[in-house]
């Protein structure tokens, strides 16, 4: 027996989000832990990882009790872990952050030829062949930069491997690669704990399937015992009948369109039209340049050439007021940098888009706050004068959301509108997408989630390496249609 | 019966004094200090008396650094610095007295003492927001050049317009306007049943409530505290970040203007070579006493009141104490501040870490069964 937890309870303040948790893990056993926001998965983690300590419970690695008092601990028991956020330093080059701290030396001086190789020796073990490591971190793409921090992990042969939501930003043959590299950890006796959010990838690569809801374990599971339904059952607490709301087939006039848009070095020659009650995806890997698209749309940044037409108007903001002025909202990727002002209130992220006059009118602000907490039942209750930190992920999410639907935009860019939320959570922006595109807005939607990006929309735009490379109508495509443009298998006949 | 009750009232003011230490925590600071200033005269054998209490709202540490910590406050909240303060109230003042001794207007001196402090707090925000430069090294070119700039002044204008020698603007005590500046307003104060409130300590309370109103009920306020917690998301949310950013260093140099009014009339004169040294330092004490957090976008505007009155008691009590040369006193001043820093971070790792020790140690023990083992079998029982 490898890693054992057992009756782990933590408590932040007054609330124990742990209540007693216990795991087994066997050395080559890859153990997926799954739950919706807020289940606890987060806290496991850092417990198992000495960022937390525990209260009470007890914790036993090859049967030698786990006592982590801070990080460097538990690494020094050979427990490593990948966290979503990444600790990489960007203006480093990859070898140099693969050996932070351990660069081979030389006389006292920094010995780069042994460096270098024994840099491009770890990349090669992991499998991640395609990473240069003579660049600067901070120039790879977030995927890349993922793969040199779970190489970094790798060069200590580490027991335990827990790594948080990897694949929120992998795709594609990255995922491929790091699948891969699990086979073979697996294969020199390395327990890995795997968290996500994507149920069909955990069926695919876990050992054993463990459901965490509201702190406890309520299911532990083969793969071969369940299904992607079953799963989502046991988190949501009920059944999920449909995750994708019906198509729509009625859109009215076109309200968005681009005409060779472009901004060099991030997007190329885009054009593109919405129509009015139709929701758009743009699906395309992370660094494919749709991000920044959306942000230029949005007047966050300068357009360099081409034409945006908004309700067929030519339009050219300088600042996303003038967006907003005209009916766009941009509901941003990544809600903790640039979506949300985390340690203000619930309330003050609601309604800074829409301040405004001298004064505040405070009773109009309080009655949208409370009908926006209620209409997409923000949890918990009464949290308009919590600090948006302290929401789960995907209640946070909610929040950005709430804020630009106070806008009563025409025109909502997503960007990622439902990364690192749960599934219960999904199932809920999805069918709000829909109603909304229903009472006559147009939605413009990125996503590197291929089931939603094809799922959530009408139809599906593919971008690859700032271009666009293929449109494909939602009811009449595949993932692995979709997958082969975004990849440039497939291309499109001209 | 009753003693629930008591009970239960205990535990509301415990639940109220935890909630202002929490949000207030600078009162507390300043009643400490106060209660030290007290307990020093008590020791060296003189009696406290309600005189003192106004001794340091018209001290010079209360009034013009607190008038020019509002500016400071906003700077910080937008996570920003302004080094220039202290240089820019000396040249304004300059400016002002001139205005004065040539014009005689009240008016026309406030206007001036106003326009000129906003002219320079402008130079440094657009250099900052529009030029993209940073704020420390922008201020610091401030707080050499626009001191500089008096020192040259004083010499270059004659002496009955400078009012003085030529290393001081002194106010011209031949104006018409100068008996009621000087003596009914800048050293005058309002009489409020035995207690004097120096009318420049109104002028600051003002110039407070306003912003506390402004930072608490307006967009602009609102505003201010976004661009200092997430300018990105404060951007991308509609708020002109680049404006903001320039804004705060405009309404300091406006209070500048207000401050250098208060030493004009308070004190009649102004010495480029030493008047307003540090004052920039000062200013930033009181934002950090009043609990202002430095990295920005956190405190609260009431706290910079409580932060002045502390730091000014502070060097009441070191002059109080008869020992104490006034070479030491910065050192005192120093220390003070590193301490009531020092209780604000270090108390609350230390609390949590004390009340983990005790869940630890209460927590029940384990008895060694897992909540899967009954699960796993038939996971649908325990989902409702």
């Amino acid at each position: 027996m490898s890693l054992s937890m057992r009756e782990v309870r933590k408590s932040y303040g007054t609330a124990e989000v742990l209540h007693g948790v216990s795991l087994e893990a066997e050395p080559g056993q890859v153990v997926a832990i799954v739950g919706a926001n807020g289940a606890g998965k987060s806290t496991l983690i850092k417990v198992l990882s000495g960022a937390h300590r525990m209260d009470s419970g007890e914790m036993t690695l090859d049967g030698q009790p786990l006592n982590l008092k801070n990080p460097r601990d538990a690494i020094e028991r050979g427990i490593r872990t990948v966290y979503q956020e990444l600790s990489v330093v960007p203006e480093l080059t990859v070898t140099e952050n693969l050996l932070l701290g351990a660069l081979p030396k030389r006389g006292g001086l920094v010995s780069w030829k042994q460096a270098h190789e024994q840099a491009a020796q770890l990349l090669d073990n992991a499998g991640f062949t395609n990473v240069d490591h003579r660049t600067k971190t901070g120039e790879l793409t977030v995927a890349k930069q993922q793969m040199v921090e779970i190489a970094k992990t790798l060069g200590d042969n580490p027991r335990i491997l827990v790594l948080d939501e990897p694949s929120a930003v992998l795709a594609g043959s990255d995922l491929d690669s790091l699948f891969e590299l699990i086979r073979g950890l697996k294969k020199t006796g390395t327990t890995v704990i795997y968290i996500s959010h994507r149920l069909q990838e955990v069926l695919d690569i876990a050992d054993k399937i463990v459901v965490m809801k509201d702190g406890e374990f309520i299911a532990e599971m083969a793969p071969d015992e369940t299904d992607e339904d079953h799963i989502i059952a046991l988190m949501a607490g009920r059944t999920i009948e449909q995750i994708y709301p019906e198509r729509r087939q009625e859109f009215g006039e076109e309200t968005l369109a681009l005409h060779n848009f472009t901004r060099p070095g991030e997007f190329e020659d885009i054009s593109l039209s919405v129509r009015r009650g139709e929701v758009l995806s743009i699906f395309g890997l992370v660094g494919s340049g749709r991000s920044e698209l959306v942000e230029t749309i949005f007047g966050g940044r300068r357009i360099g050439s081409g034409d945006l037409m908004i309700h067929g108007l030519p339009r050219r903001f300088t600042h996303p007021t003038q967006a907003m002025r005209a009916g766009l909202a941009l509901v941003t990727e990544d809600r903790k940098r640039t979506g949300l002002i985390l340690g203000h209130t619930v309330s003050e992220n609601i309604s800074l888009a829409t301040m405004k006059g001298l004064l505040l009118q405070m009773k109009k602000i309080r009655a949208g706050v409370s009908t926006m907490t209620e209409d997409l039942s923000i949890q918990p209750h009464n949290c308009a004068a919590l600090e948006a930190g302290q929401l789960s992920g995907g209640n946070q999410q909610k929040v950005v959301l709430a804020k630009w639907l106070l806008t009563k935009p025409s025109i909502l860019l997503l960007d990622e509108p439902t990364r690192g939320v749960d599934v219960a959570t999904r199932v809920q922006i999805y069918s709000m997408i829909d109603q909304l595109a229903r009472e006559g807005m147009s939605i413009l939607m990125v996503s590197s989630d291929l089931a939603e990006a094809i799922g959530a929309a009408d139809r599906v735009l593919v971008m690859r390496e700032g271009s666009l490379v293929g449109e494909l109508e939602a009811s009449q495509t595949t993932e692995d249609e979709v997958l082969a443009y975004s990849i440039g298998t497939k291309k499109c006949q001209e | 019966m009753t003693s629930t009750h008591e009970k239960t009232i205990l535990h509301r003011v415990l639940a109220a004094l935890a909630w202002m230490w929490k949000n207030h925590s600078y009162v507390f600071v300043f009643i400490a200090i106060l209660l030290a200033y007290v307990l020093t005269y008590q020791l060296i054998g003189r009696t406290f008396r309600v005189g003192h209490l106004s001794a340091i709202l018209s001290s010079q540490n209360t009034v013009i650094i607190g008038t020019m910590a509002i500016g400071m406050a906003l700077v910080i909240i937008t996570g920003q610095i302004d080094l220039s303060v202290g240089s820019a109230m000396v040249l304004t003042t300059g400016v002002t007295i001139i205005i004065f001794n040539v014009t005689g207007s009240i008016p026309l001196m406030i206007l001036g003492a106003l326009v000129t402090g906003t002219l320079l707090g402008a130079i440094n925000g657009f250099l900052v927001a529009y030029a993209h430069m940073p704020p420390f090294i922008v201020t610091l070119g401030g707080l050499l050049i626009y001191r500089s700039i008096a020192l040259w002044l004083v010499r270059a204008v004659p002496p009955e317009i400078s009012g003085s020698s030529s290393s001081q603007f002194a106010m011209d005590d031949q104006m018409p306007g100068y008996n009621f500046l000087r003596m009914k307003f800048g050293t005058g104060s309002l009489n409020l049943g035995g207690f004097q409130i120096p009318y420049v300590a109104l002028l600051f309370f003002a110039c407070l409530l306003l912003f506390v109103f402004i930072t608490k009920n307006t967009r602009y306020g609102k505003a201010v505290y976004a661009v200092g917690s997430n300018a990105k998301a404060a951007e991308l949310s509609g708020v002109h970040v680049a404006r903001i950013k320039a804004s705060v260093f405009m309404v300091t140099g406006l209070l500048v203007g207000v401050a250098s009014i208060i030493q004009a009339t308070k004190m009649g004169n102004v010495t480029p070579a030493s008047s307003g040294q540090v004052y920039e330092m000062y200013a930033i004490a009181a934002v950090v006493l009043g609990g202002i957090a430095m990295a920005g976008g956190r405190g609260n505007m009431l706290g910079v009141l409580f932060g002045a009155l502390s730091y000014a008691t502070v060097s009441f009590i070191i002059t109080a104490i008869p020992s104490l040369g006034v070479d030491i006193q910065n050192a005192f001043q120093g220390l003070i501040l590193i301490l009531v820093i020092l209780v604000q971070t270090a108390g609350p790792p230390i609390r949590e870490r004390l009340r983990s020790l005790g869940r630890r140690s209460s927590a029940p023990p384990s008895l060694g069964h897992s909540v899967e083992q009954s699960d796993s079998r038939n996971p649908e029982s325990t989902v409702g």
